[in-house]
């Protein structure tokens, strides 16, 4: 109980600092002014993040990490949400200690957890194949010479390379019906690595394709495994979760400016808030948010609750998707405009909803299982005991 | 009164194992689940018989036999004090004792105002003669409430109302009509607002009277609704003599006392909900999997899929919300639109998937809702046309998002 208290206290000083800094940073302003320069933004960001800690947020305390664990992601995800942070936050912080404790149980990526919490490491993420789907039917990327690997291929969709010191190739390859391959290897930016900047839907996130040309991975760097797609799952929650988490940060600042918009404008002599109308769509935005705030923290704590990931991944999306259409539409003409900060809410929803997978992927994930669950429950432990017939 | 229906209360069967008593006292919270669990199942098998998971153990007669049974039992005032004969059970104790009668799908109650709206108010506002008057047969389920707000004239915008209440010497004399008043044809009392007086507008000049249903000049006509059955009534109050000691909480009070009272049940209202729905929600896939549906079964049907999906995950969002209720309850915290919330998306969601039953049913919607050859007899047919209400009793969808939109979010009214 004292623990837990602890723990507590600990989350609410996390989200304190969080949201104090955060706020001061916040970019808003600077983007919908226009001509902002976001790898500029990005970079700054950073160093704020280096300075707070967050990059070693996930890795353990061991490696001189803070092991704060997912309930902690979510609450430090949700601020930077709400507060539009730029930077390289899910693949280094959260990606990055994953793979890297998934490839330390085998010996491999022995330093990165450790390079992470310091600093020297920034990874930018390099999962999605040319083909865009996030598990790919056949591989795409090749190593040669596992004494000294080369790594082939490409990536799209790199967010913020600029900053990185290392791409981390991740590859992830459907193998039957329920096991996946996984391969991954944080390859360091220069030479055979050859990066071809793309205009990016989000503005706030830069985005490069990559492709590698034999490009050098230091020896014990490279890691593939063969996993079950449940233990895929296990092994990105803490992926889901951040990424669950700042979909619920953009939901709630979009419907909190559109609320704020909608007790100023006047037009037929009233607020427009005070019409029915307005008022029912924001309550129906003020539902989904909670509801996907509880759904994102629940998944954080990982009972044994097997809908909570997905749940959190779909409730999320659609809270954070409804929340920056209804801002739009409730600022009417100013909410077409760029110089509003409302499309930069779409846009970073948008960008989010398909990061490591697809709405319709959870929904199909989560009925699967819930069907499988009625329709053949778990068969109950046989009693054991002495005379029983 | 016209049309009282009492059922006369049953030889209690025997349900062998622990006594009530027995099970409130054990210390962990786990026992506690699987005892009540237990008494629950051992006790609805014996009184219901050959009727057991039947249609017939949801009718009114059954339903009232099985309420006095649990209540003689002594499962009755869970949470209030022992003094006034209660149990006193924590609220996550009562959260558990409505989530294992929903698991059962047990009847639903008869009696609900008389033990989550009447039996509270007295406790907080009631005077000495009132709690020793009505507190003891309620516990035992002798005296059925009813809920006598809403009038012709005055349902959403409640604070309109025009049944008056005259004060003369010892009496209040009532006069008015109440309107879609749930079990008022079965209920010996009604807990009644009424406008004592006129000069006052809107919210003031309301006060709460109990009224005894066989008092002269009162008169409850039954009225059908779309289900077939008819559990909510016009209630006629024509010069009905009402005791002054019948007013609850000093005169013009009556806002604030109702008011009070729709929140009581606060931390434990919803739970039993939950729990029904999501047990519907598994029936709906265990019909969808035995019905054949545009070549093939409707469980595999692509549509039916992604409406089951979005079900699940507004089943899962409702259950963290009554977890966080009840939290919110138990540490104290003053009640925000959460209620308003959970409202909206509970009633909204059970329309959902009874829209979804039907329509995977495909002929069979013909089938009326009391036929015993239709599908769990009738039960989904029935249950569709139910939900529609749960949108507006109880307050609407359309006022649910008023209050969150004025009171969660501060937009003007
Ligand atoms: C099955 C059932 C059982 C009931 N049991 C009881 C009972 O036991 N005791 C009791 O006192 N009452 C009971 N009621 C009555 C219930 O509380 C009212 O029906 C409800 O409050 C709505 O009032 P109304 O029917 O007059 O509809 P109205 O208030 O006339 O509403 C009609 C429509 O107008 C909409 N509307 C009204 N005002 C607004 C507004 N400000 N903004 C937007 N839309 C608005 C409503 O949402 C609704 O769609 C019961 C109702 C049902 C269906």
């Amino acid at each position: 109980m004292t623990g837990d208290f602890a723990a507590q206290d600990e989350l609410q000083l996390l989200q304190d600092s969080a949201r104090r800094v955060l706020a001061d940073a916040c970019p808003l302003k600077e983007l919908s002014a226009g001509g902002a320069d976001a790898v500029a933004i990005a970079a700054r960001h950073w160093q704020l993040a280096k300075a707070m800690g967050w990059p070693g947020l996930m890795v353990p305390e061991s490696a001189g990490g803070a092991g704060m664990g997912c309930r902690g992601l979510a609450i430090l995800a949700e601020e930077m949400g709400a507060q539009f942070f730029c930077g390289p936050f899910l693949a280094t912080a959260v990606v990055g200690p994953a793979i890297a404790a998934l490839a330390g149980r085998r010996g491999r990526m022995t330093g990165l957890a450790r390079a992470i919490a310091e600093g020297a490491t920034v990874l930018a993420g390099a999962a999605v194949p040319a083909g865009g789907q996030w598990i790919a039917a056949a591989p795409e990327l090749g190593v040669e010479n596992d004494a000294a690997p080369r790594l082939s291929g490409t990536r799209e969709l790199v967010e913020h390379p600029a900053l990185a010191t290392h791409f981390l190739a991740l590859e992830i390859v459907r193998r039957g019906a329920d096991r996946v391959g996984l391969l991954a290897a944080p390859v360091p930016a220069g030479t055979g690595v050859v990066s071809v900047p793309r205009q990016a839907f989000d503005v706030s996130c830069p985005i490069a394709s990559i492709r590698f040309e034999r490009a050098a991975v230091a020896p014990g760097d490279v890691l593939s495994v063969e996993l079950s797609l449940d233990a895929l799952t296990a092994l990105l929650r803490p992926v889901h979760v951040a990424i669950a988490a700042e979909l619920v940060g953009v939901a709630q600042s979009a419907l909190d400016r559109a609320v704020a918009y909608a007790k100023e404008r006047r037009q037929f002599g009233q607020p427009i808030g005070a019409f029915q109308a307005i008022k029912h769509r924001l309550a129906d935005a003020f539902v989904l948010v909670a509801n996907a705030r509880l759904a994102v923290r629940q998944a954080a704590r990982g009972d044994d609750e097997p809908a909570s990931v997905e749940a959190a991944r779909l409730l999320a999306a659609e809270a954070a998707l409804k929340a920056a259409g209804d801002y739009i539409q409730v600022q009417g003409g100013m909410g077409i405009s760029w110089e509003s900060d409302a499309h930069l809410h779409l846009k970073r929803a948008r960008r989010l909803a398909a990061a490591f997978g697809t709405s319709q992927g959870f929904r199909q994930a989560l009925v699967d299982r819930f069907v499988a669950s009625v329709l053949s429950p778990p068969v109950p432990p046989v009693h054991q005991g002495a005379g029983s017939a | 009164m016209t049309c009282v229906e009492t059922a006369a209360p049953d030889a209690a069967p025997a349900h062998p194992g622990p006594g009530v008593q027995a099970i409130v006292e054990l210390p962990d919270d786990a026992q506690f689940r699987a005892a009540v669990r237990d008494w629950l199942d051992r006790a609805l098998r014996a009184l219901a018989g050959a009727d057991f998971g039947r249609a017939a153990m949801h009718e009114m007669r059954f339903r009232r036999r099985w309420e006095d049974h649990l209540c003689q039992a002594g499962w009755s005032g869970l949470g209030w004090p022992r003094r006034h004969g209660g149990k006193e059970l924590s609220l996550p104790r009562q959260a558990i004792f409505h989530e294992e009668y929903a698991r059962l799908q047990a009847p639903l109650p008869v009696n609900m105002i008389g033990h989550g709206i009447v039996g509270p108010t007295l406790l907080l506002y009631g005077s000495e003669e009132q709690k020793q008057r009505f507190l003891p047969p309620l516990l035992l389920n002798r005296e059925v409430w009813c809920q006598g707000y809403s009038e012709p004239g005055a349902g959403s915008d409640l604070a309109s109302l025009t049944t008056r209440a005259v004060r003369a010497d010892r009496f209040y004399r009532l006069s008015g009509q109440k309107i879609w008043t749930s079990f008022a044809n079965v209920a010996d009392w009604c807990f009644v607002l009424a406008r004592t007086d006129p000069a006052q507008k809107r919210h003031g000049g309301i006060s709460v009277l109990l009224v005894d249903l066989r008092s002269p000049g009162v008169t409850v006509r039954p009225i059908r609704q779309i289900t077939g059955e008819a559990d909510y009534n016009e209630v006629f109050f024509d010069d009905v003599r009402v005791p002054a000691e019948n007013l609850v909480g000093g005169e013009n009070n009556g806002w604030g006392i109702a008011m009070a009272a729709a929140g009581f049940e606060r931390g434990t209202y919803f739970a039993p909900r939950i729990v029904r729905l999501q047990a519907e929600l598994e029936e709906f896939v265990r019909l969808a999997a035995a019905t054949p549906f545009e070549g093939g079964r409707a469980v595999d049907h692509p549509s039916v899929r992604e409406h089951l999906a979005r079900l699940v995950v507004d089943v899962h969002a409702l259950r963290l919300n009554v977890q966080e209720i009840l939290h919110q309850a138990t540490s104290g915290t003053p009640p925000g639109a959460e209620g308003s919330a959970v409202k909206l998306l509970w009633s909204e969601t059970h329309q959902r998937l009874l829209d979804l039953a039907m329509d995977i049913l495909g002929p069979h919607v013909q089938l009326g809702p009391q036929e015993p050859a239709a599908p769990r007899e009738g039960r989904w047919q029935r249950d569709y046309l139910w939900t529609r209400a749960e949108t507006i009793l109880a307050g609407t969808s359309e006022i649910m998002r008023n209050i969150i939109a004025e009171r969660a979010l501060g937009l003007p009214r």
